[in-house]
């Protein structure tokens, strides 16, 4: 059972709800999952045109919320935000998220450590998405995030956990849970970065964007069990020539 | 009855002196769900949303809970 802050989460695999064709597939989806702790983002309403509701089938769900600062520039957006998300959606917790460029959508490591530090006084549950940086991880287990939240690949890129050695270090040195966030594209991806002793995994994209989003989120569920499975039961080590599976009893040559 | 102008969203609107937030939601069918108001940047509790008065050349933003990863 996984334990972050005041909550306790049977399943490992957090979900994002964007992208998705529409409202009904993104609750199917994450109700195949298993996820219990769903992302979501906040925007201005456009008075002339309303978007496709998607916070009642999620609410009916019963699926934890766990609202972001996307479109935070710097620590001072993200707090305003931060402060918006707690009102609209009645929940202390949030995945804070800084990342100025759009390009890339690299998280600014100066702007995420003083939003958080100010996040935590101000009584948010706070999980920050940041790089794959040890010393930051810890940087911000210190100021009294919840957990971390660094990123296997770009957001949205699918490109599995191409930060691998890095987050062996955070995982090693954390003493807060680790989900591994953005760039995990594939149940392999997931399954790699639970293998390695993750808590959790947040995977919104490779759902999404999947042809058969439910079959996906299963696909994802697996693969998330099957990894923490692995890593509780302790890999077998590598090495770098080959070690007989059957026991070499010769008796061929004595014929 | 008086009307003043204010703006949600950077859209002007008439509406009368003093109406409630919460009447505004009921008056532009807005969702309520997921919502929350500021008014000139500061942060309006829903629990205030009944007695928080308008007043003319008030800014008021409205935010809505959305799909995101």
């Amino acid at each position: 059972m996984l334990t972050i802050g005041d909550k306790q989460f049977q399943s490992r695999l957090f979900t994002g709800t964007g992208k998705f064709s529409n409202s009904l597939v993104m609750a199917q989806a994450i109700k195949e999952s298993g996820s219990q702790l769903a992302t979501m983002a906040l925007k201005r309403v456009d008075v002339h045109n309303q978007d496709d509701d998607i916070l009642k089938p999620l609410v009916m769900s019963g699926v934890n919320l766990l609202p972001n600062t996307s479109g935070a520039k710097n620590s001072k957006d993200a707090i305003f935000a931060a402060h918006l998300a707690r009102e609209a959606l009645g929940t202390n917790w949030l995945k804070l998220e800084i990342h100025p460029d759009p390009k890339y959508l690299m998280p600014d490591p100066i702007e995420t450590l003083a939003a958080a530090e100010q996040l935590v006084k101000d009584g948010f549950i706070v999980l920050p998405y940041c790089h794959a940086d040890p010393v930051l991880c810890k940087r911000l287990e210190e100021v009294g995030c919840h957990a971390v939240m660094p990123l296997g690949a770009p957001i949205g890129s699918n490109k599995g956990v191409v930060s691998q050695d890095f987050l062996e270090i955070i995982i090693d040195q954390a003493k807060v849970p680790v989900v591994v966030d953005a760039g995990i594209g594939a149940p392999s991806h997931a399954a790699r970065a639970m293998e390695m002793g993750a808590d959790a995994v947040l995977v919104n994209t490779a759902i999404a964007a999947s042809m058969n989003p439910v079959a996906m989120a299963k696909a994802f569920k697996l693969a998330v069990e099957s990894g923490r499975l692995a890593f509780e039961s302790g890999l077998a080590g590598q090495v770098s020539h080959a070690v007989a599976s059957s026991p070499l009893t010769s008796f061929l040559d004595e014929i | 009855m008086k009307s003043i102008q204010i703006t949600i969203n950077d859209q002007v609107k008439h509406v009368a002196d003093k109406t409630s937030l919460a009447h505004i939601i009921e008056l532009f069918s807005l969702p309520e769900l997921g919502c929350v108001f500021a008014i000139n940047n500061e942060i309006i509790p829903r629990s205030k949303w009944h007695e928080t008065r308008l007043n003319s050349g008030n800014s008021i933003s409205l935010f809505q809970a959305i799909a995101g990863g």
